[in-house]
């Protein structure tokens, strides 16, 4: 019997950091409870097809992707498409936030301004 | 009624004088100095424009919703948009007002197409497309600077561009706020410096991502 391959024990390290990670920041209340366990749950899906790949072969050719590989190369795109697209709109809140604070600032300028003229 | 003629500038040294003389005397101006590295904003001081600076460099956007909130907070009932860079003259303002003064909220500047540069016309008619299939708008030029809008429809409105989507913001938060939104001719004045600022291609595509981001969040 073989033992577990050097990819799987990579991979597992990376779940349980991920894990670990959705624990301390929700411990923290960085983090809300419905996005942890969402998180939680993926996790959880990944070490179980880490270390059962063949239940990953068996669930694709049931989607119609084929290999398990496949599919999970699919969903990353996918989701590292998501994680750019809320990055980026969070993004454009700062910006907003910035733009208000220059205004105020400006704004702020032109009252003392109009202050001192009285 | 008090109108507020804002112009939005940044490092426009070279024609805010010219701009600013085609105004009406006796008009209140507010110059928003938008971080420029030049002299635009004493240039606009010494014309006798009201002066208000950005600390930084933050865009079309900010620089009017700055314009727009000055407005609010010293009690003017509309404001008068208009670009720096010697397209638009002073001359059409009388038609804003007018326009204003029979209850429009909104009064966009239509420039005519046949003086427009092909490249603009193209600029303008894509602004236009994605505006009404993002925001419903049926507007023939969603993208002209040169517009009036009372202080009402202002207070309603919530503006969170900041750079020249700003332009597409208004006409779709003019649709949500059902604001009563008129277009009226305006003369035009393409001139080779002109042309060199505001929308270029990139700009133009960096445009319509902002305003798909927007439509997301």
């Amino acid at each position: 019997m073989h033992g577990p391959s050097v990819i799987q024990i990579l991979l597992s390290v990376i779940a349980l950091f991920a894990i670990y990670n959705i624990f301390t920041r929700t411990a923290a209340r960085r983090m809300g409870i419905m996005f942890a366990a969402v998180w939680f749950a993926g996790a959880l899906g990944f070490l179980f097809f880490v270390w059962f790949p063949n239940y990953a072969t068996v669930v694709s050719q049931k989607i119609g992707v084929g290999r398990g590989v496949d599919a999970a190369l699919y969903i990353s795109v996918a989701l590292l498409f998501f994680i750019v697209l809320r990055i980026l709109i969070r993004l454009e809140r700062q910006e907003d936030i910035m733009t208000r604070l220059v205004t105020e600032i400006a704004l702020l300028n032109a009252e003392e301004k109009k202050e001192d003229l009285v | 009624m008090k109108t507020l003629i804002i112009i939005p500038a940044y490092n426009e040294a070279r024609t805010i004088a010219s701009v600013l003389k085609t105004i009406p005397a006796g008009s209140a101006v507010l110059v928003v100095d938008d971080g420029s590295g030049d002299t635009t904003g004493q240039i606009a001081a010494a014309c006798g424009a009201r002066v208000v600076t950005h600390v930084i460099n933050r865009g079309l956007g900010a620089a009017l919703r700055t314009g727009f909130l000055y407005a609010q907070r010293f009690g003017f009932d509309s404001v008068i948009t208009m670009d720096s860079d010697g397209q638009h003259t002073g001359a059409d303002i009388a038609a804003f007002v007018t326009a204003l003064g029979q209850g429009a909220d909104i009064i966009i500047g239509r420039r005519q197409a046949n003086h427009m540069p092909p490249i603009r016309q193209w600029y303008n008619g894509l602004g236009a497309l994605l505006t009404r299939i993002l925001f419903g708008s049926a507007l023939v030029d969603t993208q002209s600077g040169f517009r009036a809008i009372s202080v009402s429809a202002l207070r309603r409105m919530h503006l969170t561009s900041s750079r020249m989507e700003i332009s597409s913001e208004i006409v779709a938060e003019a649709h949500r706020v059902h604001a009563k939104v008129v277009e009226i001719p305006i003369q035009i004045v393409y001139t080779e410096y002109s042309m060199s600022k505001g929308q270029n291609l990139f700009e133009g595509f960096r445009t319509a991502w902002r305003l798909v981001l927007k439509s997301f969040s």
